[in-house]
């Protein structure tokens, strides 16, 4: 397929600081994740808090530079832009947030904040800008009225629709969505969720979209891939990974989605202990610990993330034994 | 489509004409300024004009607030006193405003080995004791008002640039802040358009409370006969001369007094209502 975004290796360490004059450790956020977006393709990122989706999602934005590997949008590293090329990056990749209460100026009206990448890209200002925002703030189903208001007097749906507003101004072809309905009450995260469908249908637009649902996985996704302690465990097709799932983790992960009708062919799988620190992650597979699988190789032996069946990667020693 | 009237005009000063605190303290600054603006127009006498004949009068209908003992009229030498205190006051916080606003924006933002050296120097400018600071510039240089708004100004900025830059610190990370910088956003318009005008509100709450400060330290210093030096008038050293005469003139003390307590409480009040007006949460 046709690369629009591709990580290599991405490693993400930060310092932190254990103590007064306790040395410096690293929180190994993002630990060698290779992960790729095709042109309008949807890759779902799944795993539970504090895994390194959100990282991944600022480092694949440019947003704060990776410890080592590398990002490359449509062939180019990022890292060897120059300012011209970097600002057509910047042009072509969006970022939609989680907080909805966070991701807007407070002291900007909405006509302001979603016409600003039009003044920074010099892409129209005066009279022609008002009618390309209010264009914009239609497309999300947002009226003329809402133009000089400011973002506290809307609920948290409506500055999520003026955050994708924004986002769409630079008519980008990847729009990164970290977590983008996880904070809306249930009935709006669906009006969302169909809002970035239709626009992807619209626009031909790529989806790096990041969750911890699964159900809202499954609704959008293309190509799947699980993380787990700042690594990539399960990745393939969306059928593949949420059928046919290789991994554990995964079938963990799967166990715990509400059901209206239960089959209860499997049982609920419920994880031991919590996620182990990323600081001092375990040796072997990073899951070994809650694993209710584990054999000695896990502890010792990290498992690669390989190519199992056709387009279907796990890291598990154990995956066709366990799950075929 | 009508609702083109500023964020200040719309909302803030709506919420602060519903602060009966601030409002009370915003009468007496406007009161204040018409009447320092005014001066010469309502004053009855000349500041400076001594009368022999009329030494250490009490308040009566000739003289508002008595006569000092050289004859001069206490009510004319506080109206002028008043032009100098808030010349002081605004001109004294303006500067240490700037300064403090630019040094805590450039730390803040680009954090790092820029930002420990200029808080090392911050903490090396609060090491001094500011009051003998300026006790001993101004006996190296001349007291004028000019020297004295100028080391208010200098030695008072650190405050400022401390606020500034936690501000700027927890701001930086705000997802409006990531979304300019994802979006291209050069790094001056994200300080000026992202990140300081969300800064500006404890900004302003501090410098309407310092220009009480500065006010005070004027005060202070003119009473201590090393600010502004007489014979023109000021708050701090109409005091000053009342000091010998404490048991019979107490008109020579009070009304200064009670001028330097009102308006730095004034001031105080105003900072904290605009301090509520401006949060946009803090909807009444």
């Amino acid at each position: 397929m046709n690369d629009l975004i591709t990580a290599t290796s991405l490693v993400k360490h930060f310092p932190v600081k254990t103590g007064r004059f306790g040395k410096p450790q690293l929180l190994k956020a993002v630990d060698g994740v290779d992960l790729r977006v095709g042109k309008g393709e949807t890759l779902g990122v799944a795993g539970e808090s504090g895994c390194g989706k959100s990282t991944v999602a600022r480092l694949l934005m440019g947003l704060m530079p990776p410890t080592s590997g590398t990002i490359a949008y449509e062939g180019k590293s990022l890292n060897l832009m120059d300012r011209d090329e970097r600002l057509r990056f910047r042009k072509s990749v969006q970022m939609i947030f989680q907080d909805p209460f966070s991701s807007l100026n407070p002291r900007m009206r909405v006509g302001d904040i979603v016409g600003e990448p039009f003044t920074v890209h010099g892409l129209a200002a005066g009279a022609r800008k008002r009618e390309l925002v209010l264009g914009l703030l239609a497309k999300v189903g947002l009226s003329e009225e809402h133009f000089y208001r400011y973002p506290h007097e809307f609920s948290g749906g409506q500055r999520q629709r003026i955050g994708i507003a924004r986002a769409l101004a630079v008519s980008p072809k990847l729009l990164i969505a970290d977590e983008p309905v996880s904070a809306l009450d249930i009935s709006i995260q669906a009006q969302i969720i169909n809002l970035l469908m239709e626009l992807k249908r619209e626009h031909g637009l790529s989806f790096f979209f990041i969750t911890h649902d699964l159900s809202v996985i499954r609704h959008l996704s293309d190509r799947i891939a699980i993380m787990y302690l700042g690594k990539v465990v399960e990745t393939g097709t969306r059928d593949e990974v949420l059928d046919r799932f290789l991994h554990p983790y995964t079938q963990a992960l799967l166990s715990a989605v509400p059901r209206i009708a239960p089959d209860r062919t499997t049982a609920r799988i419920v994880l031991q202990g919590d996620l182990p620190s990323p600081v001092d992650p375990p040796a072997g597979c990073p899951f070994h610990t809650r694993c209710p699988y584990v054999e000695d190789i896990c502890r010792t032996d990290p498992p690669p993330l390989e190519e199992k069946e056709a387009a279907h990667l796990a890291a598990c020693h154990f995956s066709t034994k366990l799950f075929r | 489509m009508t609702r083109r009237d500023s964020y200040l005009r719309d909302v803030v000063l709506r919420r602060l004409r519903s602060n009966p605190l601030a409002v009370s303290g915003g009468i007496v600054v406007l009161v204040m300024f018409l009447v320092s603006s005014l001066a010469p127009v309502i004053t009855p006498y000349q500041p400076n004009t001594l009368d022999a004949y009329h030494v250490l009068l009490p308040p009566s209908a000739s003289h508002w607030f008595g006569t000092d003992d050289l004859g001069r009229d206490v009510f004319s030498r506080m109206v002028y006193g008043a032009r100098v205190s808030l010349k002081v006051g605004f001109v004294a916080v303006g500067i240490a405003t700037v300064i403090g606003t630019i040094i805590g924006l450039i730390a803040g933002y680009y954090g790092g080995l820029v930002d420990s050296l200029l808080m090392r120097f911050v903490d090396i400018m609060l090491c001094f004791p500011t009051f003998f600071l300026i006790l001993a510039i101004v006996t190296i240089r001349e007291p004028s008002i000019l020297n004295i708004m100028l080391i208010i100004g200098f030695t008072g900025w650190m405050g400022v640039s401390r606020l500034v830059r936690a501000e700027v610190l927890s701001l930086r990370e705000r997802d409006f802040v990531q979304a300019a910088r994802a979006m291209g956003c050069s790094d001056l318009r994200i300080i000026f358009r992202h990140i300081l005008p969300n800064a500006m509100g404890p900004v302003l709450v501090y410098a309407t409370l310092g220009i009480a400060t500065a006010i005070l330290t004027e005060s202070s210093l003119s009473f201590l006969g090393i600010g502004v030096q007489p014979p023109e008038p000021s708050w701090g050293n109409i005091l000053a001369s009342g000091k010998e005469f404490l048991e019979f003139a107490w008109w020579l003390f009070l009304f200064p007094g009670l001028a330097i307590t009102v308006t730095t409480l004034s001031y105080y009040l105003v900072g904290e209502g605009i301090r509520d007006a401006l949060d946009p949460r803090n909807v009444r």
